[in-house]
């Protein structure tokens, strides 16, 4: 399953229009599919840590995750795009292998 | 000019929904709104209209399912009342916030509890602030007429709003006029092509996806209900540009948000929405002929609030004499306060007053009409009367059964209780 990425370029945050002018903003709440308005990085309390080493690529943390947040890196395998993970969990539930584990936020 | 047809209100709206050529319709029936569905069902099975017509689950799913085929570009419709509208509540807000050109009929019909199927306007009224523009016909060829200018103000680019066409249950949903009925090829000249253009603002195609509906956080989410707001009030202007348009193509038709009749010299304006209109007519033809002046403002849309509208019908350069009395007459009540149309034009009363440093007329609100209770003409009468009583001897108006701390609100139907109900009022 690995291989072409799923979300390119991975998680397009593109807020609303900051401009002065009210025309500049758009028409209705709505955005081009793969952008998000504004992160969802705020939901999150634990933050999904995947032991990339023992990792097959099977694809099924992409399949489950429901806010599309798993995303391939260049070497096929599963990177979470920060902005789009709401630290849910369901990754570390469904992965096969028990390979992500949910733990404390990484400080930046 | 066509032969005019015998038609029932719902038979009007169905007419006119066939002639808008929507894409999708999808309702669920209830009564008394249910005629108009099961008409455009056969409309649709005998091939007049190229249209899916989708059985759903629920009014709630009717909306939802209108909402994602006009993201796709479609025309679309569904009708409803009363607890239908109210359990579609949630999506009426989703629809305006999303700025879908969605038309809705509504048969004004009374809530539960009690139980009661019958006419009133409390369904459409506990949804005046839901953001779509709300039209009240007065009968069956107002409604058809509104609906073919609904179509025309929501898919207005610069307007973008839903509108929801109300009709009296029963009085006018299930009573049969002659109608005039337009030719197809009329309508299609009148309206813009059934399908929304590409790019039209809320739609996409399937080769550029989209998320729609999506959220707004503190500060965005205000700038989107300020355009909402902004939209829904330049709507006034594109109702009034609308229904001018219809006018010189279909020949008939009122042009203001507000019709005034007999109301440039009348001393008593009896404001009020939907059919009873036409027994208000009645009324005042008798009044005149007694000498008294009185005169009736109908709200054919009361959102857009036409609050200049009813300023300039109440206290315009065009008036002979000043209004010494006001009455609201509605079918619907704000339960601890007064009828919410009452609240309406006493906050523009006030609004022109304060403006203008101007007194303001004595108001009564005359609650009628409710759960499909009968508004006879004597009734009419006996409202004016209370007018003209307020403004004689302002006083002395303490007869009526008044709801306590507002003496101003009278229920219809409630007289058989005024002997038992002095005690409170002296309470």
């Amino acid at each position: 399953m690995s291989g072409a990425p799923v979300t390119a370029p991975p998680c397009a945050l593109r807020p609303f229009a900051r401009e002065t002018q009210l025309a500049a903003w758009p028409a209705t709440p709505q955005a081009d599919a793969g952008q998000l308005v504004a992160s969802n990085g705020g939901w999150r309390s634990l933050w999904p840590a995947i032991a990339l080493d023992a990792c097959n690529g099977c694809g099924l943390c992409l399949l489950f995750c429901p806010d599309g947040a798993m995303v391939w890196n260049a070497h096929g395998l599963p990177e979470v795009a920060a902005d789009w993970c709401k630290g849910c969990g369901l990754c570390a539930r469904e992965c096969p292998k028990d390979l992500i584990v949910m733990q404390a936020e990484p400080t930046p | 000019m066509n032969t005019p047809e015998f038609l029932a209100g719902n038979e009007a709206v169905a007419q006119a929904v066939r002639l808008c050529r929507p894409r999708v319709i999808a309702a669920y029936p209830i009564t008394p709104q249910t005629t108009v569905v099961e008409r455009l069902s056969e409309i649709v099975e005998a091939g007049e209209l190229d249209a899916e017509f989708v059985h759903v689950e629920s009014e709630h799913s009717a909306l939802a399912l209108l909402m994602g085929s006009a993201a796709m570009g479609s025309r679309t419709f569904t009708a409803t009342s009363s607890q239908g509208l109210l359990y579609m509540a949630e999506c009426l807000y989703y629809a305006s916030g999303g700025r879908w050109p969605l038309v809705m009929m509504n048969a004004n019909r009374a809530l539960a509890l009690p139980w009661n199927i019958y006419g009133d306007q409390s369904d459409s009224l506990a949804l005046v602030s839901a953001g779509w523009v709300q039209a009240y016909a007065e009968n069956a060829q107002e409604a058809l007429d509104m609906i073919i200018q609904a179509y025309a103000v929501a898919e207005d680019p610069a307007i973008r709003t839903p509108v929801l066409v109300n009709l009296d249950g029963f009085v006018l949903t299930h009573t049969y006029e002659p109608v005039s009925v337009p030719e197809q090829a009329e309508v299609d000249a009148f309206l813009p092509p059934r399908d929304l253009p590409d790019g039209f603002p809320g739609t996409f195609r399937a080769d550029a996806p989209q998320s729609l509906a999506i959220t707004a956080g503190p500060g965005d989410y205000t700038v989107f209900k300020y355009q909402q707001h902004a939209a829904l009030l330049a709507a006034a202007a594109a109702i009034r540009a609308t229904a001018e348009r219809f006018r010189a193509r279909f020949g008939r038709g009122a042009q203001g948000l507000v019709e005034a009749w007999q109301a440039d010299d009348a001393e008593f304006v009896l404001i009020t929405l939907g059919s009873i209109a036409g027994s208000v007519r009645s009324a005042i033809r008798a009044l005149r002929e007694q000498g008294v002046r009185a005169g009736l403002l109908r709200l054919r849309y009361l959102r857009p609030f036409p609050a200049e509208e009813l300023g300039a019908a109440l206290f315009g350069s065009q008036r002979s004499l000043p209004v010494r009395a006001v009455g609201v007459l509605e079918k619907d009540i704000s339960f601890g306060h007064q009828g919410s149309v009452s609240l309406e034009v006493k906050a523009a009363l006030y609004e022109h007053a304060s403006r203008h440093r101007a007194p303001a007329p004595p108001v009564l609100n005359f609650v009628a009409g409710l759960g499909g209770q009968e508004i006879a003409l004597t009734d009419l009468h006996a409202m004016f009367a209370d007018l003209q009583g307020l403004a004689h001897s302002p006083s002395d108006d303490r007869r009526h059964l008044a709801a306590p701390g507002f003496t101003d609100v009278r229920f219809a139907g409630m007289e058989r209780f005024l002997e038992e109900n002095q005690h409170q009022d002296a309470a």
